[in-house]
């Protein structure tokens, strides 16, 4: 008996942690897109809105995109509605100390 | 050379999407602009570098000619010469997104300027490698980067110590492979090759910036933790590329290359160059070196294998081959340093301009 009931808080923190880590809260708000994809240069940055601050573990989507064929002809520039998921404190902290590993693309040179 | 027009090239493959996948950083950006690059008197320095990334050498460096035009559907290991320009366009596309963050954070003027400069450097690299996968008739699925993006995050110091690497070894490896094809002609099988030994320069005058950024804050170098933090990341991107590379050998054949030697090359060298600024460095003339990362290799060649077969069994013996490529580069880590003494340090390339001390001509900045 004491250890189904030792398994089911294990299983219970469990599911609750991983709820915890899971949660986030939507911010939306309306950047600014500057996208350029051709020969010249190829860059995507967006301005986000005053207050709406990217940290660690947090999720950016850009709702609105031009249809460019994969080229543009110089920078385009434009509005578009974004969603900001703010990741909980726990997936923050841990991100902030397993992101060693993630030197992969640094060294993805020719 | 006159720029060419972005003609259509017939091609009978069919088209096909490239998805970049870059990463998303995020740092302290807040401890970056609280860095005194004053205190050990580099200002004027990193003036000079300000002043030689507004030079913009590559200005007019990435322009196509003919060459750019040819058929290449018979091409040799032409899928996996589409996926290298896809990593290497994801790679640039990554740099010029965080040095354009680290200019939307920073306050410093200089040093906003020469963020901007190297975004505006990844940029162009980046754009120039599109634009060669357009001519193979594949288009970048740009809606990918729209789509959410998970932000990661490394320490300010973590960024200076892999950028850097990053730079040096991006120097390396383009310089080993245009003086390879220099030599063996033949084996150019895309005229991009061409234009590597300039593009490099690039990548080396990043590096550049990265060193003089360390020496200005001589706690990241010299403590003691941090030393053993330089340690892990010159093997973290040395094996990374080892591993990688291995994955490929094949495209380096096609070039005429033995992926092996290219590599222990392109670590020698960048070991070398990292001298300029680390303490200690690797040693990669203990042959013991190169057996653990050779002996990690194999193991993670096999673990590749037994995993795309599938199985639980084949799965379990991967699992326990990549304990194993783990513990060969744990062994690598633990082998004794090379301190850097001023007899070994690296005192830059030939040719390429070092900081001429504050008695200097200011130069126009890229008006000639």
């Amino acid at each position: 008996m004491r250890r189904l009931l030792g398994l089911a808080l294990a299983v219970g923190t469990g599911y609750l942690l991983w709820r915890w880590y899971s949660r986030e809260t939507l911010t939306e708000g309306e950047g600014t897109v500057h996208l350029q994809s051709e020969h010249e240069h190829f860059h995507l940055h967006v301005d986000l809105p005053p207050g709406m601050e990217i940290q660690p573990g947090d999720t950016l989507e850009i709702v609105a995109m031009p249809n460019v064929q994969g080229q543009t002809h110089g920078e385009i520039t434009y509005t578009s509605p974004v969603k900001l998921y703010k990741a909980s404190w726990l997936r923050r902290n841990l991100i902030k100390q397993s992101s060693l590993i993630e030197v992969n693309e640094l060294v993805e040179h020719p | 050379m006159e720029q060419m027009p972005d003609l259509s090239v017939t091609t009978r493959h069919a088209l096909q999407e490239a998805m970049l996948t870059p990463r998303f950083y995020t740092t302290d950006f807040k401890a970056i602009d609280a860095l005194d690059i004053d205190k050990n008197g580099l200002r004027d320095e990193f003036e000079w570098i300000r002043e030689e990334f507004e030079h913009d050498y590559n200005k007019g460096h990435f322009k196509r000619n003919e060459e750019f035009l040819a058929n290449f559907d018979d091409m040799p290991v032409r899928q996996l010469f589409i996926e290298f320009l896809e990593r290497s366009c994801t790679a640039e596309f990554s740099g010029c997104i965080l040095y354009a963050e680290m200019v939307k954070h920073l306050k410093d003027p200089t040093m906003r300027a020469i963020f901007r400069c190297m975004s505006r450097d990844e940029g162009r690299h980046a754009g120039f490698l599109n634009k060669t996968m357009a001519d193979l008739n594949v288009a970048l699925d740009l809606s990918v980067l729209q789509k959410r993006k998970k932000y990661t995050y490394f320490k300010p110091k973590f960024i200076f110590y892999t950028v850097y690497l990053s730079e040096k070894i991006g120097y390396s490896r383009y310089i080993q492979i245009y003086r390879h094809l220099a030599r063996h002609p033949e084996h150019t099988i895309h005229p991009i090759f061409k234009w590597f030994e300039q593009w490099c320069n690039d990548e080396y005058r990043h590096g550049e910036f990265f060193s003089m950024l360390m020496r200005s804050q001589p706690e990241l170098l010299n403590e003691p933790a941090n030393r053993r933090w330089i340690r892990f990341f010159l093997l973290a991107v040395y094996a990374t590329m080892y591993l990688n590379d291995c994955r490929r050998a094949e495209f380096y054949q096609a070039l005429g290359l033995n992926w092996r030697q290219y590599d222990q090359d392109v670590i020698r060298l960048c070991n070398r160059i990292a001298t300029q600024v680390y303490p200690e460095t690797l040693p990669v003339n203990d042959p013991l070196f190169f057996h653990q990362l050779d002996k990690a290799a194999e193991y993670d060649s096999r673990a590749n294998a037994l995993a795309a077969a599938g199985g639980a069994i084949n799965q379990a013996q991967a699992a326990r081959l990549r304990a194993g490529v783990a513990l060969r580069l744990l062994a690598a880590y633990r082998l004794p340093p090379v301190p850097t003494t001023e007899a070994t340090k690296w005192r830059g390339l030939e040719g390429f301009p070092n900081y001429p001390g504050p008695d200097r001509v200011t130069r126009v900045a890229a008006a000639d």
